[in-house]
């Protein structure tokens, strides 16, 4: 009856089919020889027995097959004993589930934004070796148009380098107007990240011939579908932006939304193209950063050699435009998040929610350890009975273990669903409605998986505490009136460990809960130096109506 | 049912071959029956070691490497204490099933 031999046997499955052969060979000698002492010729009594046992390999695998059939068999018994247990005691079986779900929600919760927000590449196409160019000072990450172009020209080790920018402005078509956000972006943009358009074309460098000389503008597929009705015929007339004519050239494809993880730009226009006044001058201006430049590294070139590259371009920039240019550096850093604007505080704030989540963890994982202790000593008796029985310790022990498999899957499966909701709602979720700002975070395989290992790990490992204790139980002490005594002592000592491990963990983490919490309440309440009751912020983008910038005196 | 005629009648008969001999290699279990049965009943070759093996892992019986009055190498298989009560089970469940299919036959 042992599960643990027939594992074993499954990884030696040639000596135990070694074993068979020897035991099918010995059957048809004596076989033979018999038929050969009734008076067969033996090469007939050779055939004869070969007949009557039929294929050799088909019973080999008969064999191999009824010791498979065993191993289900014993497993599902198991378990299906486990959830009477467990249904049997459903206090226990709640309480235990609500502390994995919990813990293994918070989890999975912050290690979904973690995936989203520093572990999932780019959603393009060719996301294999970009990197942001930024600045070597944390948070300074914008750069000049004319520094771009020398960065595109000058370097050795990118096969491309394109450069971008957010903007936003009045699109009008027919007689509809719209605030639009779209990406100013160099003529190499798509062609770097390999998009190609869901129809029409996209624009490409050699489109570019200086100031305004490519009036073209591909629009995204969802502002496409939701403002344009899916309609093709827009592809190839003219619409206004900022009252300059425009032609869509094409709509680009319905996963491509730019090159930042969480806006969802309206279109694309060429960045020598300018709608408004404001945006000529940088396109010459050194001193003026507004772009940010992203960049595809060759094949064969790490991001250490580029970085030195590029930092060798910029030592000669300085050189030549100490006005402008002076210590001018360079750092690669993972794209996606508006240069590295959102990086440092995303880690950051990500590597502290990470850190929480785990001790919220750790807190479930103690009270699972004392739930499971806290059990197995009720059911003291109940086990002493079965190992005075005949049970073997081994079998009581894959016993518990099937309860803390079964349990630890089921809060982890719970965990996973609870946290997939409130992650739907996260994504559905817009912080700043005058922003075209998406938080995807729904959970991918990677981390449906971390979920898996998290939960049948702190199931299995905290469940399998009490394996001591059956260990120890002597059998006849305990049927005979429970296990009084010494060890009782040290039980206890045990669980008031777990105890007060829990303690610490959950004042810690009110704690810190309740500084969060004073510390948010009171940045809403700042004073803001004035009254705010009965002021009204009214919003107005005159560049729809090609009225200039006014600049302050 | 089903598990319980078929599958069950070779554990029947293999189980109860080894109360009554003791201990017996495979080919001795299938002379056996061929003889007991007055060659009625013919084990077929191919199914009785999966049989076997089925219950040697379910600890009804042990087995042994010998040699053969003959000098051969055989596996010899012995029934132990769980494949008694086992026996007893299954005697009784292949009574009830003969009992069953009797009374269904002369049922008039």
């Amino acid at each position: 009856m042992s599960v643990f031999r027939r594992i074993v046997n499954s990884f030696y499955r040639s000596k135990v089919e070694l074993e068979i052969d020897r035991e099918l060979k010995s059957h048809l000698e004596m076989r033979i020889a018999d038929s050969v002492a009734g008076g067969m010729s033996p090469e007939e009594a050779r055939r004869d027995a070969l007949i009557r046992f039929g294929n050799r390999t088909v019973i080999r695998e008969g064999v191999t097959a009824a010791d498979a059939e065993l191993v289900f068999d014993a497993l599902w018994r198991e378990m299906r004993y486990a959830a009477r247990q467990l249904h049997r005691s459903p206090t226990f079986t709640i309480t235990a589930l609500v502390t994995l779900i919990l813990g293994i929600g918070a989890n999975v919760i912050v290690f979904s934004a973690l995936n989203a927000l520093l572990l999932r590449p780019l959603d393009v196409p060719q996301h294999t070796g970009l990197y942001n160019v930024v600045h070597e000072t944390h948070g300074y990450d914008n750069q000049s148009y004319p520094d771009y172009l020398d960065f595109h020209s000058k370097n050795t080790t990118f096969s491309d380098l394109a450069a971008y920018r957010i903007q936003s402005a009045g699109l009008t078509a027919g007689n509809a107007a719209y605030k639009c956000w779209y990406y100013r972006v160099s003529g190499n943009y798509f062609e770097m990240l390999g998009v190609q358009p869901a129809y029409g074309r996209v624009f490409h460098a050699s489109d570019e011939h200086g100031a305004n000389s490519a009036p073209y503008i591909v629009l995204s597929h969802g502002f496409w579908v939701s403002h344009f009705d899916s309609d093709l015929r827009i592809v190839g007339t003219t619409v206004d932006i900022n009252k300059h004519p425009f032609t869509v050239i094409g709509i680009a494809p319905s996963g491509f939304h730019g090159t930042d993880l969480f806006i969802w730009p309206d279109f694309w226009m060429p960045m020598v193209d300018s709608p408004d006044d404001e945006g000529s001058d940088f396109l010459s201006n050194r001193g003026m950063h507004n772009i940010w430049i992203l960049g595809k590294l060759k094949p064969d070139v790490s991001p250490h050699q580029a970085t030195d590259d590029l930092n060798a371009i910029a030592r000669e920039l300085a050189r030549q435009y100490p006005a402008s240019d002076d210590g001018l550096s360079a750092r690669l850093v993972k794209p996606g998040l508006m240069g590295d604007m959102l990086g440092d505080p995303a880690r950051a704030f990500l590597a502290g929610m990470m850190v929480l989540a785990f001790l919220v963890l750790l807190a479930a994982c103690a009270n699972l350890a004392s739930l499971f202790a806290a059990r197995t000593s009720d059911r003291n008796r109940e086990l002493a009975i079965r190992l005075a029985i005949g049970s073997s310790r081994w079998h009581v022990f894959r016993q518990l273990l099937a309860e803390a498999v079964l349990i630890s899957v089921l809060g982890g499966v719970l965990g996973t669903i609870f946290s997939t909701v409130l992650l739907g709602a996260l994504t559905r979720w817009q912080p700043f409605p005058e922003f075209p700002i998406h938080v995807t975070v729904s959970p991918d395989a990677k981390v449906y998986f971390v979920a898996l290992l998290l939960s049948v790990g702190s199931g299995i490992i905290w469940g399998l505490v009490p394996v001591r204790q059956v260990w120890a139980t002597d059998v006849s002490l305990a049927v005979k009136g429970g296990a009084a005594g010494a060890k009782v002592f040290r039980r206890f000592a045990f669980r008031d460990l777990l105890l007060s491990i829990q303690i610490t963990l959950c004042t810690l983490l009110l704690t810190s809960s309740f500084v969060a919490l004073r510390g948010m309440h009171r940045s809403l309440h700042a004073p803001l130096g004035f009254q705010p009751r009965g002021v009204i912020l009214a919003e107005t983008d005159l560049h729809m109506g090609a009225v200039p910038t006014i600049h302050p005196r | 049912m089903a598990r319980n005629d078929l599958q069950g009648s070779l554990d029947l008969l293999v189980l109860k071959t080894l109360s009554q001999l003791g201990e017996l290699h495979g080919y001795g279990i299938v002379l056996h029956i061929q003889k007991a049965s007055d060659e009625l009943l013919s084990v077929e070759e191919g199914s009785l070691y999966p049989a076997l093996h089925r219950m040697e892992q379910s600890g009804w019986i042990r087995s042994e490497w010998k040699t053969t009055e003959t000098n051969r190498e055989a596996k010899y298989y012995r029934l132990t204490t769980a494949g008694q009560k086992e026996l007893l089970k299954a005697e009784k469940s292949f009574e009830q099933l003969v009992k069953g299919v009797r009374a269904v036959l002369r049922y008039a």
